[in-house]
């Protein structure tokens, strides 16, 4: 299931990640990669962007971007 | 001829800026968000030189700001890279470790921020990572003196350093995991309808405490201004008691006391202005504010990370153009760089407080408030415009928030003495060369020499009448006001200055005349600076046509306030209506057309390809 399906708060370990190289590339080195566990936190005023928490990163997304990484509940 | 020098590597807002200031004493602008740091900065330390690069992810590089980071490692092999690391992050900060050893790099590894760490409950077991790394490993707190000068003297100790060639490291072990908390105001902060509150309580106070009347910002400045005029006084009296003639006493009250005093007077409210917008970056608040309205910046075609650019903006727009570099996609560097003028600077504060303070003394704050939240939508204005019609590029958003961190009150005060000292700097080398020029062409005239206090018939009347053309359709009629305005091209704060000099008596214009300057100031060209600033960002032609486009744009919205205010002014509010329907009525025509053009031809392209599938 894509990022964007995950309830708040719910922790959910990632499968896949289907972007351009650059974008991944980005994100890897964020610490958001296959197979680390991940939360949905919080959202922007209008829930464009979305914030998640990687380890103790926690990172600022648009909702776009999330429909391109996959995860699984855990 | 220096054999290496100590560069400072790593993710962006790690504290390498501020390890670069503790080291060498120097004040290089610091914040807590990515992209503080554009450029290469250098300084002497010991006895080589310290380098601080701008933050870096990951190699190849991301962001423009990024590469020049990058292209630095690539060049210089023989350098120590002190790889600094926020304690907290430590395993994420590990994969641009890995590229820099692979590239085979001298490395020594700073463990910033370790007692944030621990505090969690977190640890990093240094002696087990020097091993497994072979390289030197050091645990700080940049902000720490003492840690600071334990970091020195590991520096000097480890100057001989070796390369690693084993990059086969597994550093897991020797982290423990802090514990995850949330701070408290973050519940605040990221809360949807609580964090706009905040947003705009927060403004709100900071103009309130600033320019409110008997606000410690109107006393500060009444104290000042009290000052000035004593000094001024006593100077003249002591001057003329010893017998001094006539055109130097004239210089040194006019010049120094009048119109360089007048600048200096709005030091103290400056200062309160930039105390609050050093708390706003220093503490990681912008961070959230840029995350919360990302959606707001998404719809003119930007992203929240503008908000950093635009905050910069009310302190500097040079500052705020280079901070564009940061930006990864050149589209939107562009529609950032081309909409930052018209945010207006801190050099352009004494200007509105002249002239508030003169003519709209009941409505104060609320002028002050409404030229702002003007100028913040002109800014979207133009951003939307160019992403509608030329950068139609959609933009990303990937932004790390960091925790948010206490402001130390010496942290405070150095950032202030540094903005005080630049301050200064600019009042007593630009601003003091204009102004002795325009006393010297106010005070002598082609034919007669010296003429005193006879403006009319000086040098600078004569050029001053020529430029008023410029200002006549907006109703501005006096030459000297041209001068003023037109002096704020090479310092904003140049043009108080300026009117000081040339209205020793204060200013004598109708409160049309008062609104046409404000807007004027508002929206035209940023001074040189700020123009070459944006220049190196986005090249000399876009840079070129903003500043000559704003300039006509200043022109054009001034005629159209002066109208506005002359109907209004004069009671004849209908006649705005009936300006504004006339305006929407054209606008919605022209539109209606547009959309009619596009359908016909979507309907044509259909008819095409239905043609096509038919045959």
């Amino acid at each position: 299931m894509k990022l964007t399906e995950i309830n708040f708060n719910k922790k959910a370990k990632i499968t896949k990640i289907k972007l351009e190289r650059s974008l991944k590339t980005r994100l890897n080195s964020l610490g958001v990669k296959e197979g680390v566990v991940i939360k949905k936190t919080h959202t922007s005023i209008l829930n464009n962007a979305i914030m998640i928490e990687v380890d103790q990163t926690r990172i600022a997304i648009r909702k776009e971007l999330m429909e391109s990484i996959y995860v699984e509940e855990i | 001829m220096k054999k290496f020098s100590y560069v400072l590597i790593g993710n962006p807002n790690v504290g390498k800026s501020t390890i670069f200031n503790s080291l060498t004493g120097l004040n290089v602008k610091t914040g807590n968000y990515h992209g503080v740091t554009v450029g290469v900065k250098k300084s002497a330390f010991l006895d080589t030189e310290i380098v601080d690069l701008p933050g870096i992810y990951n190699l190849p590089a991301y962001s423009l700001e990024e590469k020049v980071s990058e292209n630095y490692l690539e060049k210089n092999s023989e350098d120590i890279y002190v790889y600094v690391v926020e304690s907290i992050n430590f395993l994420r900060s590990i994969t641009l470790l890995k590229e820099i050893i692979n590239k085979k790099r001298k490395v020594i590894l700073v463990l910033n921020l370790y007692d944030q760490l621990t505090s969690k409950g977190g640890k990093i077991d240094e002696k087990s990572l020097e091993e497994k790394l072979n390289i030197p490993v050091i645990s700080i707190n940049a902000q720490n003196e003492k840690d600071i000068l334990r970091l020195k003297k590991f520096l000097i100790e480890n100057k001989n350093v070796s390369y690693n060639l084993n990059n086969n490291f597994n550093v897991e072990k020797c982290f423990t995991k802090p514990k995850e908390t949330e701070h408290f105001l973050d519940k605040i902060f990221f809360n949807k309808t609580l964090s706009v509150i905040c947003f705009f309580a927060t403004l709100l106070g900071i103009f309130l405490f600033t320019f409110l009347k008997n606000s410690p910002g109107d006393l500060l400045l009444t104290l000042s201004e009290n000052l000035v005029e004593l000094l001024k006084d006593k100077i003249y009296l002591f001057l003329f008691s010893i017998g001094v003639k006539e055109i130097i006493i004239s210089f040194v009250t006019e010049v120094f006391i009048g119109g360089i005093g007048s600048v200096f007077c709005f030091l103290p409210q400056l200062m309160l202005l930039y105390f609050f917008i050093t708390i706003l970056e220093e503490s990681g608040y912008l961070t959230r504010v840029a995350f919360m309205t990302d959606d707001l910046f998404s719809k003119i075609g930007l992203n929240g990370r503008a908000v950093f650019s635009i905050v910069m903006g009310f302190g500097c727009t040079a500052m705020a153009e280079l901070s564009t570099k940061s930006f990864d996609n050149d589209c939107m560097r562009k529609k950032v760089a081309l909409s930052l003028p018209f945010i207006p600077c801190m050099a352009r504060l004494p200007i509105f407080a002249v002239i508030i303070n003169t003519y709209f003394l009941r409505r104060k704050v609320l002028m002050i408030f409404a030229i702002y939240i003007i100028s913040i939508l002109l800014t979207f204005l133009t951003s939307s415009l160019l992403n509608k019609y030329i950068y139609k590029q959609n933009n990303t958003f990937i932004m790390e928030i960091p925790t948010l961190k206490k402001v130390p009150i010496k942290r405070i005060c150095k950032i202030l003495k540094y903005y005080a000292l630049e301050f200064i700097k600019k009042v007593g080398s630009i601003i003091l060369i204009e102004v002795t020029v325009l006393w010297i062409l106010k005070s002598f005239s082609f034919t007669h020499g010296y003429v005193g206090n006879d403006v009319e018939n000086s040098i600078l009347s004569s050029i001053g009448k020529v430029l008023s053309i410029i200002f006549y359709p907006i109703g501005i009629t006096d030459w000297k006001i041209s001068v003023a305005l037109l002096s704020g091209l090479f310092a904003k704060e140049a043009i108080v200055g300026t009117l000081e000099l040339l209205y020793p008596m204060g200013l004598t214009l109708n409160t049309i005349q008062a609104l046409a300057i404000l807007a004027f100031c508002m929206t035209y060209t940023p001074c040189f600076s700020a123009i070459h600033a944006t220049k190196k960002e986005i090249g000399m032609r876009l840079s070129a046509f903003s500043a000559i486009f704003q300039m006509a744009f200043a022109l054009f919205f001034c005629y159209f306030v002066n109208i506005v205010a002359h109907l209004v002014l004069k009671k004849q509010l209908r006649y705005v209506i009936i300006v504004i329907t006339v305006i929407l009525f054209v606008y919605f025509l022209i539109r209606s057309c547009f959309v009619r053009q596009k359908l016909r031809q979507n309907y044509k392209a259909d008819d095409k390809i239905y043609c096509r599938k038919r045959n």
